[in-house]
């Protein structure tokens, strides 16, 4: 089987497996009175991706998950959200991992940061209010912990895919 | 753990320590500017849509254009805090009641925005007035 053919294939499997992140989260009551804090189940596959994968793998996707998650559980509204807060996020963490100074942790907290404020921004233009820009502090410190809970994951997922699946194809 | 003491290197810690100033430095900022609000502005489609004072208490329903009740928000104690919304995910019920100025309940889907505000920001401003209609 060619390069090319399992890259595609590994991509969509992962595709799936976001989406299912999605869904989960969509069931879990974890609500705390302030919007946007979710703990974003599916960034585990973002930042799996950029350490196995690449940047714009990573970037396609998280692009291909939105759409569908957005038509399957959310709204059009939903959609442009998730992805102004997904690339900033996706972009930040590549960025972070770029300069080799950070360990995997600290690229998916700046992750989870990025993509909480992300949110926000998207927030404040759709409604016009730059005033929610008091929720600031909260997403921050939100997204740091949600981050790190997501890089425990996400690293325990990277060591069992380098160990089981042909790594021909996976960089670094 | 043992990946923790292996892997942690300075930038990691100052990564965390920064993220953490920003949002302490924020918080302090917000804290700064803002006081206890008098007024509550009620925005649909970004458009000013009424305002209430927070000292009476009320409920208050809001409808589309079609009459049907989009969100119905309460004012008691200084507070105002929104108690209904037709919205799938009624993120707005569960966002904390704002009383200061500067909060807002955001409602994405309906675009509805309460914001808390002084009065001083009321004498010049023409969009809007205790008689507002609310639709």
């Amino acid at each position: 089987m060619g390069e090319g053919v399992r890259k595609t294939a590994y991509l969509s499997l992962f595709t799936v497996v976001s989406l299912i992140f999605s869904y989960i989260e969509t069931l879990l009551p974890f609500n705390i009175g302030i919007p946007g804090i979710k703990l974003g189940l599916a960034n585990i596959i973002s930042v799996v991706l950029i350490y196995l994968f690449g940047f714009k793998e990573s970037l396609i996707v998280l692009i291909c998950r939105i759409v569908l998650s957005g038509f399957l559980f959310g709204s059009m509204y939903g959609i442009l959200y998730s992805f102004f807060g997904g690339i900033i996020s996706l972009v930040f963490m590549y960025i972070v991992k770029k300069t080799r100074l950070f360990n995997l942790l600290s690229v998916s907290v700046t992750g989870g940061v990025m993509h909480n404020i992300g949110q926000l921004i998207a927030a404040a233009i759709i409604v016009d209010q730059i005033k929610i820009a008091m929720y600031g502090p909260v997403l921050i410190i939100s997204g740091l912990i949600t981050g790190l809970i997501i890089g425990i994951i996400s690293r325990s997922i990277i060591e069992i895919a380098r160990k089981y699946l042909k790594s021909d194809i996976f960089c670094g | 753990m043992q990946w923790l003491s292996k892997n942690v290197k300075k930038y990691d810690i100052f990564l965390a320590g920064a993220i953490i100033m920003i949002a302490l430095v924020w918080y302090l900022i917000n804290n700064v500017v803002s006081t206890r609000g008098e007024l509550l502005k009620v925005y649909i489609n970004n458009e000013p849509a009424g305002i209430y004072p927070l000292s009476e208490d009320t409920e208050q329903s809001l409808y589309n254009n079609e009459g049907k009740e989009i969100q119905r928000f309460i004012i008691k104690d200084g507070t105002a805090d929104v108690k209904y919304a037709d919205c799938p995910d009624g993120l707005c019920i569960h966002q904390k009641p704002i009383s200061r100025t500067g909060e807002a309940i955001v409602c994405i889907p309906n675009r509805i925005v309460l914001a808390v505000e002084d009065k001083a920001l009321m004498s010049n401003d023409k969009s809007g007035g205790f008689d507002a209609v609310v639709y």
